[in-house]
């Protein structure tokens, strides 16, 4: 019993630390309609502006969070109006914006190990610990409750902002259709940018959190960008109500595999449920 | 028509001379003074950078020695120097371009058993011969005929481990955690065996992929199989926030690593959590003078896990190479018969009939306040 708890734990801190990213890539998704892979960098670099604000400019954490999270939106929002806006304009197809996202991607891994090495790089100075919760046998760090926390809280105001403020709607207006939002007189590129820069600033702040348990190293931008894309997958895709469910629903599957076949199985489990929802259930379990 | 013949007959004349004149240039004992150059197959980035790029200091301590003392019969030694990343595909792209592009005779490497194996069949093929200096997976054993290592299989390491936990430590209940690698499962393989043959019994088997560094569901049922050990083998990325975990998760049993452990950023990075962590690693002979030697040279005298095969490498091939020169298979011929002695990591180097070096000598080290220092 108290395995199984633990495992649960284990399983909503892994559901909270995917959800980041795949809310990002979700809200993007439903108003841009590619895949943004090039949010796996903007996701790392919230983690490795963090770790330059606080170990080599010595400022304290909560300089480091915020810049890191700003860092992360310009990024976002730069590889914006650079690449995918002027794409987009000129009709290039979703592939070519794919294609275009996986060479930002690419670019900006190799540029994080010019600045940082490749390496596994802590967050969290060596001589400090997250304080420890202990319920029974159960255990869990602050840091871990706190992204739990960020992870339902995000989800909430984006379900709020969606449903009730001018932002929202607008923002569903161009995913239902960009030259009906058009016409209707919205300056959808300018919508555009704020969308960017808001799921930017989101997947940075999940790469601090995610980093502050786990560590950082540059490879693991991809590992997060596929899990989120599967979770966003699995929720329903382009919804980002969907995409929060569809990461714990992706992480409890994985833990449930771990927990009961070995660790071998978790890739195995994670990327069947890929595979089987795109073959069998490919709007997700949230009809849009 | 006889213009012609008669510019053939000196171009002809002209030819001979040249081979002639040429050929007794060489008689008359005018030496060939070209670098001979061999292959260095490493992980210079990434994961186990650490480990590679200190070999690497060591190999150019090795080589400026070699060439110092006279090189190779007056040819001086050089060294290529390519990145495996500590992985298959890296190291086959690596072993390939020394290889074909750069017709090395010998690459001295690879360092993590799956890079070994990634070059060997490659090596193989094309008769090139590779003395690994890290390697310990026991597969490396059958991987051919030019295949050798100066460094111990895991069939020694694990069953080392299995044994200083089992008489030493005197538990009986132990927990693997494994990184899904030939290195990690190797020598799982091998401590199951030969802790279960003692008597002693294995409580849980997790493992867990390479690029993972979320480790708390294997941990969350190794906590609930209660062992009174941990047997963790992992490299750095993993082993950093895996250790953190564990501590979160009040795992609160002694932690045993593999050589892999020999890295200073490990202990480093997890600061009092790695307090009283073990791990076993190859006892390098004369260590202290090779430390001595890298603090000169790179301001450290760390000696990380590898290096000392890596220099005893470079001598026990600037020795045979002397002797038979620089085809491969005589090279290979002459590594079967070597009886390398005053090495660093070792007082006698021999190789068996699979090319794997004779005998091993392991400590176990402790971790204390943040340094590896061997038990005592």
């Amino acid at each position: 019993m108290a395995l199984v708890l633990q495992l649960v734990v284990a399983a909503l801190i892994t559901g909270a630390q995917y959800s980041f990213l795949a809310m990002a890539f979700s809200l993007q998704y439903s108003v841009l309609k590619f895949f943004n892979l090039s949010l796996a960098p903007v996701f790392m670099s919230g983690a490795y502006i963090f770790i330059a604000v606080t170990r080599f400019l010595k400022m304290p954490a909560l300089i480091g969070f915020c810049a890191g999270i700003i860092g992360a939106a310009l990024l976002g929002w730069l590889l914006h109006i650079c690449i995918y806006e002027p794409l987009r304009k000129r009709g290039s197809s979703n592939m070519t914006l794919l294609v275009g996202a996986i060479g930002a991607m690419t670019a900006l891994q190799a540029f994080t190990i010019i600045g940082f090495g490749s390496e596994y790089q802590s967050l969290q100075p060596a001589t400090s610990q997250w304080h420890v919760f202990e319920f029974g046998s159960i255990t869990i760090t602050s840091v871990q409750i706190v992204t739990i926390a960020v992870s339902i809280l995000i989800f909430l105001s984006l379900m709020l902002i969606s449903r009730k403020t001018l932002f929202g709607k607008a923002t569903r207006a161009i995913a239902d259709d960009e030259e009906v939002a058009k016409i209707m007189g919205l300056n959808t590129n300018k919508h555009l940018n704020k969308v960017v820069l808001l799921s930017s600033a989101l997947a940075g702040l999940g790469g601090i959190l995610v980093g502050l348990d786990l560590g950082m190293s540059p490879g693991y931008g991809l590992t997060s960008i596929i899990l989120a894309i599967t979770a966003a997958l699995i929720g329903g895709m382009g919804i980002t109500s969907g995409a929060f469910l569809g990461a714990f629903f992706l992480s409890f599957a994985e833990t449930a595999g771990v927990g009961f076949l070995g660790g071998e199985w978790k890739a195995i489990i994670g990327f069947s449920m890929l595979i089987l929802f795109l073959i069998f259930k490919p709007q997700g379990i949230l009809k849009q | 028509m006889g213009k012609k013949i008669g510019w053939a007959v000196v171009i002809i004349i002209v030819v001979v001379l040249i081979v002639i004149l040429s050929g007794s240039k060489n008689q008359e004992g005018a030496t060939d003074k070209s670098p001979i150059t061999i292959g260095f197959v490493g992980p210079l980035n990434g994961d186990l950078a650490n480990l590679g790029l200190n070999a690497k200091s060591a190999v150019e301590i090795a080589v400026d020695e070699v060439n110092g003392a006279g090189g190779i019969n007056g040819r001086p030694l050089q060294v290529i120097y390519e990145d495996g990343k500590c992985n298959g595909a890296d190291a086959s792209q690596a072993g390939n371009k020394l290889i074909n592009v750069d017709h090395v005779p010998v690459i001295l490497g690879g360092a993590c058993s799956g890079e070994t194996l990634a070059i060997a069949p490659i090596a193989e093929q094309t008769k090139t011969t590779m003395l690994s200096y890290c390697s310990s997976a026991p597969k490396v054993t059958e991987a051919g005929d030019y295949i050798f290592r100066d460094y111990p299989s895991d069939t020694y390491q694990g069953s080392y481990g299995a044994k200083f936990v089992k008489e030493q430590l005197g538990k009986t209940k132990v927990a693997i955690l494994n990184v899904k690698t030939d290195w990690g499962d190797g020598i799982a393989g091998v401590f199951k065996k030969s802790f279960t043959e003692m008597g002693g019994t294995i409580v849980a088997e997790e493992s867990f992929e390479q690029t993972s560094h979320d480790l708390r569901a294997q941990l969350a049922k190794i906590k609930a199989a209660k062992p009174e050990l941990v047997y963790f083998l992992s490299y750095t990325d993993a082993s950093i926030p895996g250790l953190k975990q564990a501590a979160d998760m009040k795992l609160n049993v002694p932690m045993l690593g593999g050589d892999a452990w020999d890295d200073p950023k490990i202990w480093a990075d997890v600061g009092t959590i790695g307090e009283g962590a073990m791990y076993t690693v190859v006892s390098a002979a004369h260590g202290d003078t090779l430390g001595a030697k890298l603090k000169a040279k790179t301001g450290s005298e760390e000696v990380i896990a590898c290096t000392p095969g890596a220099y005893d490498g470079i001598y026990i091939l600037a020795d045979i190479m002397k002797k038979v020169g620089t085809d491969s298979t005589a090279i290979k011929n002459a590594l079967y018969q070597t009886n390398y002695k005053g090495g660093v990591s070792s007082d006698e180097i021999k190789f068996d009939i699979n090319g794997d070096v004779v005998g091993a000598n392991y400590v176990v080290k402790v971790v204390k306040a943040g340094m590896a220092a061997p038990m005592e």
